[in-house]
């Protein structure tokens, strides 16, 4: 059994531990415990990680790591970080400055999405507003960075296990 | 603003839910349980709400009592889910890291105004029993309040 190891980042609220469970074949490990912070809009918010496991085939499996949204718990950023073959940037369209909260992660996980590979997803995206989903592509660019940027809804298995089938394509061709 | 602005001026969002005589009450607790030990062996202790915010410090440099308040969040809800998992318990009562020089000891405190944790820093000449013994009375009282 060859295993991967993927990791499932983002702002919080952005749905990194939804988006674990919406494919994860064993029951999700969670660690999210009661926000004190009312800004974050959520009841619950992830302070260790998130764990799930999904099989492609026979021969390979998928661990899925979800981190902490909030900069303060950075340094599971790194831990969770370290033999990644893969990263999903996740990005809530509804917080106040989507593109800042890119740039943070971008910037966090660089040596990642330059060694490995990434995909960046809009979540709860409001088509009307800005940014639109060509400013973030755009944004991307000016950073130098490559991968695909797209929108999805991660409570739907199907869109999830799109993103993966993005960043598989990626492994592969890096190989 | 660049993601670089951002990390010096992060939005410090703190809890709102937690009052100040909560914070007071933690405060005195967490500095009766220091004095206690006259400077011998306990280097200081924070009490941080789950999900990593600091509510009340002593004997801790603030950035360093901030830092660990989001560190013990972390460890403590792993230790939940290890204490769940291998069906000792729903909660962990405390978690031990030993280094070379000290130990930090992280216990859940589960305070009607949400559930918090209590973290201490002690030396290796700290008196473990003596320790625990003042630890549980600081997370029974905070418990009550």
């Amino acid at each position: 059994m060859i295993e991967h190891k993927i990791i499932f980042t983002g702002s919080v609220g952005a749905g990194k531990t939804t988006a674990i469970q919406s494919i994860s074949e064993i029951p999700p490990v969670r660690t999210d415990v009661l926000s004190s912070d009312l800004t974050i809009g959520k009841d619950m918010t992830t302070v260790g990680l998130d764990y799930g496991e999904i099989s492609l085939g026979e021969t390979e499996r998928l661990r899925l790591y979800g981190t902490p949204g909030q900069e303060r718990f950075a340094f599971m950023w790194r831990i969770l970080a370290q033999g990644a073959l893969g990263v999903v940037i996740l990005v809530d369209h509804t917080r106040p400055d989507p593109l800042l909260d890119l740039a943070l992660y971008l910037d966090h996980f660089k040596a990642l999405i330059r060694e490995t590979a990434c995909v960046v997803v809009i979540s709860k995206m409001v088509e009307s507003h800005s940014p639109l989903l060509e400013d973030f592509s755009e944004f991307m660019r000016q950073k130098q960075m490559v991968c695909p940027v797209i929108q999805a809804d991660v409570r739907d298995r199907e869109q999830v296990l799109w993103i993966l089938d993005l960043l598989l394509v990626q492994m592969e061709t890096r190989q | 603003m660049n993601a670089a602005a951002a990390r010096t001026a992060p939005p410090r969002s703190s809890p709102k839910s937690i009052d100040d005589d909560l914070r007071a009450k933690a405060k005195s607790l967490l500095e009766q349980f220091v004095n206690q030990f006259g400077g011998v062996g306990v280097w200081g202790a924070v009490i941080s709400t789950v999900d990593g915010f600091d509510v009340a410090m002593a004997s801790m440099p603030e950035a360093e009592g901030t830092k660990l308040s989001a560190m013990a969040s972390s460890i403590s809800a792993i230790g939940d889910m290890a204490v769940q998992e291998v069906g000792t318990g729903k909660y962990h009562q405390c978690i031990t890291i030993e280094g070379a020089d000290g130990y930090i000891f992280i216990l859940n405190i589960s305070c009607s105004a949400g559930p918090m944790i209590l973290s201490i820093a002690a030396s290796k000449e700290a008196m473990l029993g003596k320790l625990m013994y003042y630890a549980r009375q600081v997370v029974e009282k905070m418990t009550k309040a």
